[in-house]
């Protein structure tokens, strides 16, 4: 009798404990880390976290994110050292060609494609491919990166000319009038990925469908002297106001210019209003609009566009699929493409928001109340794609490295994308 | 064992006569720990170096054997010679205007004329002791084209702004400047030490000869600092190939380099091509470069150095 | 021909201010550094530039403390300058007293080798050194910072110099009264030793506290960061909604040099002292 009873208590204990456990497995606790460049989607991601808590009262929910001006090239070398990444990784565009190499990226970000579905083709392309690799898709685009031309009304007024609508004119017409009196119509920078903004509108490519290097051949290299040599008049004449790399993006020279007036407009994507823009002057309010940006007589696309920010979820993390959920909540659908869009300007990349009223009736009082959304829906459906490539950075390195050639006149446009395909065709050739 | 030491051992009483010599393996005790971190992390790694040099490895990929191809493809690089041109840029910056500023400075900080010594020395001096980063951060700042103090001061003299971090051709002179005012100090130390070892009689002889104070100075002084500018002179030849964190830090995250790479030093392309884009194999045929470049500088040192010494 | 009272006062004069000019410019960076601390963006823009700032402000240090781990870089900082000033201390006094007061086999050939190790510069091994650590998983942390440098052939003639002076009778006094060979070391050459330690201890300190190439290629994560990297990361990268980092740059900056430069005035004498006796390989 005493046996059984001491088993009986035994059993009853071990229920007990494994009763408690299930109980305490209620609300488990989760720390998600992310890395990124930019503090805005880290805004955003934080400002809907109780939404998404809300949606997994199974999980207690840490949000922990790091700001690094190097993330992804830290996760490079995380990778490399054998170190843990984040669960969720927030990949420039630029950066995403050294995650192609050796196929990093499918080694270490769950492959998305089909966790993504049908819902493909609800969404803009190009913006799915410019995360690809093989084929599937690794990461989620965060806007739509459309470029409009910012613009202060007051001085184009003073000076009495139109918003441009080719960049022609702007050469020709607009540009010459406004630098006569100190004003430039646009900055120029020695980021590549600056110059294949206009390159890709005017219809060039440097990389192929198949990450083929085609810069160089009979299409694509006439276009690129085109442009470089457009740039290059552009550049000497005053209309686009030369800004070095690293002071485009902090620093007071763009901000001080704007105030000045002596930069009187800016052709850039939806983010630069967020990230740049209305932080860099704020006491500006009012002052600016937007609109279409000018296109090219020779044909190519609606709109220009750079960067933007793909976030992949880290295949080898425990938290991996609380992670995938994450972005999936934040990052797809229509709700939260419009609350992006609300939050940090970040242009919805799926139709179906782009198009809903919410984001085309927003009335925007840094801009005089105008509607920005309205002009991002008209461009949406004609944004230009970018293909990449594991060599995207080489060809990116040596257009970086010549532009300052080109702006200071060193260097012909012909020379200027010899170089530059030349640089390029060496790393493909050594493999690096 | 020295007559001194037998002599004391006789001294001794029988029972404490001279214990048997324990030394001798003491030696390699001592020296042992050293030596296996040196092997281990010194060593070795130059070694690997060596073999590295050869072969193809780009962080993720597994090494394959390159051979030469990485000397092919870095001496057919234009961006590898730009940064070799600079770098000698600032090698030939630092011997032909910091040293001879550096010997005057000492000149006078030994002075018997200056007042305030020590305040002196220790403003001179103190630029050996701060961080290239935290300097080159405030370099910044003074170069910047809008703002900055520099170009403050020259448009209030009537001039016309530089943009010294954004013009290919002024950015090395901006560099420059920062190593200028880092090592000026440094090297003004070491000739102080050799002024002060030269003897006071040396300069009567010569004065009561009737030599002028240049003179003196031709006749006097630079021969006996021979030694210690050439040593001088090599330091800041090695340490000036060798220039990372001022460029790096002056020109930013954006284009560390500088615009179109015009002040992108050697290591600060090794350090990019290595760690930045993680090509193992190539960044180090880079190294290797490096390496017998200042390996055939410091040999020259030696023998000079060694020579002088038997003077 | 003797220099007349009225020439030497002349030149005595345009000497004088001829060093004070170059002394203001040599002092103007720290001076700016620590008042643009001290202002805010708007004041350190401004022209006339102002030397005490008009608009004082400590916002710049507290951004600093809250925006980035700066406490956590300061920390790693003075850990990593002390571990390996004790080690560097320890094992090159060690070895230096080996080969200044033994003579041994392979004595020479050692010592040929270090000095043959000084003509090689660390940019040789930057890479394989990387790809080790990485391998061993120490990037990121004190252990790669410290371990591979706790063994400069450098170190090694500075102590060895100066253990040679001191006299051997003193060694062998303590040997006839039975002390270890390695209690010499710790009893006599340590305690005697103290100038060279000193220098050693300073220039080691120093090294390490302003190294940057290889914490920079180690560190990857902020909170990881040594001073000097961190202030770098501070530069650069989208500033999303926030003014530029200058401000606090320049409080970094000004924490991270101005303690140096004031030990340093402090101890003067002796840091050059041992700059000096450094630079004197055998």
């Amino acid at each position: 009798m005493k046996r059984f009873k001491l088993v009986a208590l035994l059993v009853f204990c071990f229920c007990l404990t494994a009763v408690s456990m299930v109980q305490a497995q209620d609300a488990q606790d989760v720390t998600l880390t992310a890395w990124t460049h930019d503090q805005l989607y880290i805004n955003y991601f934080e400002a809907r976290l109780p939404e998404f808590q809300a949606l997994h009262p199974e999980y207690n929910i840490t949000f922990e994110p790091t700001v690094d001006s190097a993330a992804p090239t830290n996760a490079l070398n995380a990778i490399a050292a054998g170190e843990p990444l984040p669960d969720l990784l927030g990949i420039e565009r630029g950066a995403f060609p050294n995650f192609m190499r050796n196929g990093i990226v499918a080694d270490n970000f769950l492959d998305l494609t089909d966790r993504i579905g049908d819902r493909r083709s609800e969404y803009a392309e190009g913006r799915w491919t410019i995360y690809s690799y093989e084929g599937r898709i690794y990461a989620i685009e965060s806007s739509l990166t459309a470029s409009v031309l910012y613009y202060q009304p007051a001085i184009f007024e003073a000076v009495g000319v139109e918003v441009p609508t080719t960049w022609e004119q702007v050469l020709n017409d607009v540009g010459p009038k406004l630098a006569a009196e100190g004003h430039a119509f646009t900055f120029a920078t020695n980021d590549g990925s600056w110059f294949q903004m206009y390159f890709n509108q005017r219809g060039g490519q440097i990389f192929n469908e198949n990450s083929e290097f085609v810069m160089g051949d009979e299409t694509n290299r006439p276009l690129a002297i085109e442009v470089a040599t457009y740039l290059q008049q552009a550049v000497q004449q005053g209309i686009m106001m030369v800004v070095l790399g690293g002071d485009v993006w902090s620093g007071a020279t763009i901000p001080t210019a704007y105030q000045e007036g002596r930069l009187a407009g800016t052709v850039m994507p939806d983010w630069w209003a967020s990230c740049c823009l209305k932080p860099g002057v704020p006491d500006m309010e009012g002052q600016w609009a937007a609109a279409a940006p000018p296109v090219w007589e020779g044909g190519g696309f609606a709109t220009l566009n750079w960067g933007g920010t793909g976030w992949a979820v880290n295949s080898k993390s425990p938290n991996a699929e609380l992670a995938w959920q994450f972005l999936e909540f934040m990052y797809l659908g229509k709700e939260s493409q419009i609350a992006r869009f609300q939050q940090i300007n970040m242009f919805p990349t799926m139709f179906e928001a782009a198009n809903d009223p919410a984001v085309t009736e927003l009335e925007d009082p840094f801009f005089g109340g105008q509607k920005l959304g309205e002009i991002y829906a008209e461009l949406a459906p004609d944004v230009p794609v970018w293909y990449q490539s594991p060599f995207g950075s080489a060809a990116n390195t040596a257009l970086g490295d010549n532009l300052p050639g080109l702006f200071d006149g060193s260097l012909t446009p012909e020379a200027f994308v010899d170089n530059v395909v030349n640089a390029t065709q060496d790393a493909i050739d050594f493999g690096f | 064992m020295s007559t001194r030491d037998a002599i004391g051992t006789l001294a001794l009483p029988a029972t404490k006569r001279r214990l048997p010599r324990q030394d001798k393996y003491a030696p390699y005790f001592f020296i042992s720990p050293f030596y296996i971190l040196f092997t281990i992390f010194f060593l070795f790694p130059t070694l690997f170096a060596l073999v590295l040099g050869f072969l193809k490895w780009n962080s993720m990929g597994t090494p394959e054997w390159f051979a030469l191809r990485n000397y092919e493809r870095m001496f057919g690089d234009a961006v590898f010679w730009q940064s070799v041109g600079n770098t000698v840029f600032y090698a030939s910056g630092s011997l032909f205007v910091v040293v001879p500023l550096a010997l005057l400075e000492a000149m006078a900080l030994n002075s018997k004329k200056l007042r305030f010594r020590t305040l002196w020395r220790a403003i001179y001096f103190a630029p050996i002791v701060t961080s290239a980063v935290a300097i080159s951060l405030v370099f910044r700042m003074f170069y910047n084209r809008e703002y900055g103090l520099l170009n403050n001061f020259i448009v209030a003299l009537g001039g016309l702004p530089v943009d010294w971090l954004g013009n290919q051709g002024v950015a090395k002179i901006a560099v420059m400047g920062v190593v200028i005012w880092r090592w000026t100090g440094l090297l003004a130390v070491y000739f102080l030490a050799g002024l002060q070892s030269i003897p006071e009689e040396l300069y009567e002889a010569a004065a009561i000869d009737g030599a002028s104070s240049f003179q003196r100075f031709t006749n006097v002084t630079l021969p006996s600092l021979r030694p210690v500018l050439l040593f001088v002179s090599v330091i800041v030849l090695i340490g000036s190939l060798q220039i990372f964190d001022d460029p790096q830090i002056l020109f930013g995250s954006g284009t560390p380099g500088g615009p179109g790479n015009a002040g992108l030093s050697i290591v600060q392309y090794l350090y990019g091509r290595g760690i930045g884009q993680l090509l193992f194999g190539y960044a180090s045929a880079v190294g290797l470069f490096l390496f017998v470049i200042i390996f055939v500088l410091s040999l020259i040192q030696f023998r000079v150095f060694r020579g002088f010494e038997n003077d | 021909m003797v220099e007349s009272a009225s020439r030497r006062m002349v030149s005595s004069i345009l000497l004088n201010v001829a060093v004070a000019i170059g002394g203001i410019i040599m002092v103007a960076p720290l001076v700016w550094m620590v008042s643009s601390s001290f202002k805010p963006l708007n004041e350190i823009y401004a022209y006339p530039p102002t030397v005490i700032p008009v608009s004082f402000t400590g916002a710049n240090y507290s951004r600093l403390l809250s925006d980035w781990p700066f406490l956590n870089w300061y920390g790693n900082s003075l850990i990593v300058a002390v571990a390996l000033t004790v080690a560097v201390l320890f094992f090159t006094s060690l070895a230096g007293f080996g080969f200044a007061k033994y003579r041994f086999k392979g004595s020479r050939l050692l010592f040929v080798l270090l000095l043959g190790s000084t003509m090689i510069p660390f940019q040789l091994i930057l890479v394989p050194l990387f790809i080790f650590m990485s391998q061993l998983s120490w990037t990121n942390s004190y252990w790669c910072l410290i371990i591979p440098f706790m063994a400069p052939a450098v170190g090694i003639f500075l102590m060895r110099q100066f253990i040679l002076s001191i006299p051997s009778e003193l060694i062998e006094a303590a040997r006839i009264d039975g002390a270890s060979e390695f209690g010499i070391y710790w009893r006599i050459i340590l305690p005697l030793a103290r100038p060279a330690l000193a220098a050693q201890a300073v220039l080691t300190f120093l090294g390490a506290w302003n190294s940057f190439l290889w914490p920079l290629s180690v560190l990857h994560s902020q909170p990881a960061m040594t001073l000097p990297v961190g202030m770098a990361s501070m530069i650069g990268g989208v500033t999303a909604g926030s003014e530029p980092p200058i401000g606090a740059s320049m409080a970094a900056a000004t924490l991270v040099t101005i303690p140096v430069v004031i030990i340093f005035i402090a101890v003067q004498k002796q840091y050059i002292a041992g700059l000096t006796a450094a630079s004197v390989k055998q």
